[in-house]
């Protein structure tokens, strides 16, 4: 074990005296839902280099064991075809956000990443010595490369250049899911537009059940999000058409106390407890009531997770919309991999259109699948499930040579889909644009 | 909490038209507040939309006793925006269309109006009678599509509103190109000369499309009239206590006037003409409580 951390250290300080002049740094951002995807990708691409040079450390924002769900890490070590050391640092804020952050407009909210010097103390091992629980020191850096669940075009930055001009990388799939206790099974595209217009619905609408006079709330994204781009597109609601979504202000671990329809600019003034400026949507100039959600698949998991038996439900302006307590269910849409961790909590996997993923689906509270079987991926790539997009891999339009573009390239090609993901080159279907019709 | 935020409305207009006048800055528009009335412009394949804000619609229009002659001139935007023969322009399209909230629980009210109360305009049928409806007017089927429409109105006049001050618009009148307006995107075409579903809910549109001539040599006081719309009220609720149409009707269109656009660019109203049974009911109402006031004076009298 000596021996091996001794290798391991000089071949680090071999290749970082050799190669000095070569040092290259490549920022990451974009898509939250394909954040584990991206994580593990960048992982396996240093753990690709062969075992003699292999030399690589890396620190992240969440609990050792779990880098693949940080939002911000950073992997400095010995890349595969590339001769100096190679800085990958990643800052996940949302697809649409992602895009944002490589073209050239006023960016409000512009990815931070976390600075280098935060793995001075550590030293590289061939099988990558872990920094966990990094979360001060972040700065705002320019990024190179993002990762996006949406097209370019269906974002307000279409107009700008970015490379390449095929950027799908791979196919990402989504799930409508209900809230623990959620009795749905199903939801339409029609149901789910009716849901988005109103902010809520009664239960009936979603069982055909008369008596079922409970409300079911609509629960999402803000507009940097591609999942909800997905979900707007998918649904035909329209990218660019406005919504009516709550988020949770406060909650217990197990239970959601108030919900509230998301304010202009995600405060109200004075600002309530549990609010969050974040959640405003500000990208297509519309940050207007009711338009806000989560700006992280997240916090949005967790909530799902909780059940709703006497929530306070707030209006846009803070009052309370009902009078009295709800016992209410939330709706909402997910990528697999957040909808896997939101069932394991309690929420339910839905059908969409009247297909489910039901291997995946599994049962609410339990452990259950954590990647789709091969009947769940068949729906998907015969076209009977539309809940997808393709996951792209932007880069900026100035990177078409060099190490930057050896580590896109790199990582492009070495994709581990993980649990959201099909390859491909698995699709028997295909979509012109996001949302639009799926066929062979 | 209401009127703490309404308070801080009325603030942060202030301060916005402040910051106007003393250094220019970036504000909201301040000629345009959530619940006036929006008239605006589109026409096919041109990339400029023009928007017209009218005044508040439940303080200016609702019951107006009045007609409203020449509120405003927007020659020059129209001029600017889609040329000088907009007048006789066959492919330009003049709607009409207001809301101030779009809250589906909360019970707060603008001038008497309840959250989704629409103020939407229809393409009249001819001339008419000036103080008539003639339009078919407008049910809306469920409380979702109130939400829909009242959500639609609203996103159309976001651009127009310009609370980020990024289009620096400050006036009433504004010529708003289509890279930026949602007109066109709240009154899209099914193919040439076919409107498609105006606000996400109204099948065929709301606007009146312009003709080679006139539309009418004269409508009431206005000469030389090129658009003629009817304006209709539609109410989401009728339950808030203290509203404007407590108890009455809902989802169903009520003809408040018409709004006028003569050919020197001179806006106009012409308000609605109560029926002749609407006379009648003042009228019976008016002897009802006479008689009660008689019938109670004399019983006093007696009393004493």
């Amino acid at each position: 074990m000596k021996l091996k951390s001794i290798l391991g250290g000089v071949a680090w300080a071999l290749a970082f005296i050799a190669s000095a002049h070569a040092d290259v740094t490549v920022n990451f951002t974009g898509a939250t839902a394909f954040q584990k995807a991206t994580l593990e990708s960048i992982k396996a691409r240093f753990l690709a280099e062969p075992i003699a040079t292999r030399s690589f450390k890396f620190a992240h924002d969440k609990a050792a064991g779990g880098f693949n769900g940080a939002k911000r890490s950073i992997f400095i070590g010995k890349f595969p075809g590339i001769s100096g050391i190679t800085t990958i640092k990643c800052c996940f804020t949302g697809s649409v956000e992602g895009i944002r952050a490589l073209v050239p407009v006023v960016d409000p909210l512009p990815p931070t990443y976390l600075p280098s010097s935060v793995l001075d103390g550590t030293t590289a091992t061939d099988t990558g010595a872990e920094l966990a629980n990094v979360t001060t020191g972040q700065v705002p850096e320019p990024s190179d490369i993002a990762f996006s669940d949406v097209a370019k075009s269906s974002t307000p930055y279409g107009a700008y250049p970015l490379q390449p001009s095929t950027p799908a990388a791979g196919v990402i799939v989504f799930t409508m899911i209900g809230s623990e206790g959620c009795p749905i099974s199903n939801v339409t595209a029609q149901q789910f537009r009716a849901l988005l217009s109103k902010g809520f619905q009664p239960l009936r609408l979603f069982t055909g059940v008369a008596t079922d006079t409970q409300k079911v709330f609509a629960t999402g994204r803000n507009d940097g999000s591609g999942t909800r781009t997905t979900y707007l597109a998918e649904t035909g609601f329209g990218i660019t058409n406005t919504v009516k979504q709550y988020v949770t202000n406060e909650s217990t671990a197990t239970e959601l106390t108030t919900i509230q329809l998301v304010p202009a600019g995600g405060v109200n003034d004075p600002a309530l407890p549990g609010q969050s400026t974040a959640n405003a949507s500000t990208v297509w100039g519309q940050d207007v009531d009711g338009n806000g959600g989560y700006d992280s698949g997240g916090t949005l998991k967790g909530d799902l997770g909780k059940t709703g038996t006497s929530v306070t439900v707030l209006d846009e302006f803070g009052d309370d919309a009902f009078g009295a307590p709800q016992n209410l269910f939330l709706v909402s849409w997910l990528s697999l991999n957040d909808a896997v961790t939101a069932r394991q909590n309690g929420a339910k996997i839905l059908g969409y259109n009247g297909v489910i993923l039901s291997d995946i689906a599994g049962t609410p509270g339990q452990a259950g699948n954590t990647t789709m079987s091969a009947a769940d991926i068949a729906k998907v790539t015969e076209g009977a499930y539309t809940a997808w997009g393709y996951e792209n891999m932007y880069r900026l339009n100035s990177i078409t040579s060099g190490d930057k573009l050896a580590v896109y390239d790199a990582i492009k090609s070495n994709l581990v889909l993980s649990t959201a993901g099909i390859a491909l080159t698995d699709m028997h279907t295909g979509r012109a644009v996001d949302g639009g019709v799926v066929a062979p | 909490m209401k009127l703490f935020k309404n308070k801080l409305r009325v603030l942060a207009l202030a301060a916005g038209s402040l910051a106007i006048t003393l250094a220019g800055a970036n504000a909201a528009n301040s000629f345009y507040t959530p619940g006036d009335l929006v008239l605006y412009f589109q026409q096919e394949g041109d990339t400029d939309t023009v928007y017209v804000s009218l005044g508040n619609t439940a303080t200016v229009f609702r019951d107006a006793t009045s007609d409203i002659l020449n509120t405003i001139n927007i020659s020059t935007q129209l001029n600017a925006a889609f040329g000088a023969n907009w007048a006789t322009a066959t492919n330009l399209y003049m709607g009409v269309a207001g809301v101030w909230g779009i809250s589906s629980t909360n019970s707060s009210l603008q001038n008497g109006d309840p959250h989704r109360t629409l103020y939407v305009g229809q393409s009249r049928s001819g001339v008419g009678t000036v103080g008539e409806a003639n339009s078919a007017g407008y049910t809306v089927n469920t409380d979702t599509s109130m939400d829909i429409g009242a959500t639609n109105i609203r996103d159309m006049n976001i651009p127009f509103d310009d609370a980020s001050g990024v289009n620096g618009y400050n006036s009433a009148a504004v010529v708003s190109p289509t890279s930026v307006s949602a007109i066109d995107n709240k009154n899209p075409f099914l193919s040439p000369g076919l409107q498609g579903d105006a606000f996400g809910i109204f099948g065929g549109g709301v606007q009146q499309v312009g003709t080679a001539g006139t539309f009418a040599a004269s409508f009431g006081a206005v000469s030389n009239v090129e658009f003629a719309l009817d304006l209709y009220r539609i109410q989401a609720r009728n339950d808030v206590v203290g509203q404007y149409g407590e108890g009455a009707g809902i989802r169903s269109g009520t003809y408040e006037g018409s709004l006028v656009l003569d050919s020197t660019g001179n806006v106009s109203y012409t308000a609605a003409v109560p029926e002749p049974a609407t006379y009648a009911l003042f009228g019976s109402a008016a002897l009802v409580i006479g008689f009660i006031a008689v019938r109670r004076r004399k019983m006093s009298e007696k009393q004493s």
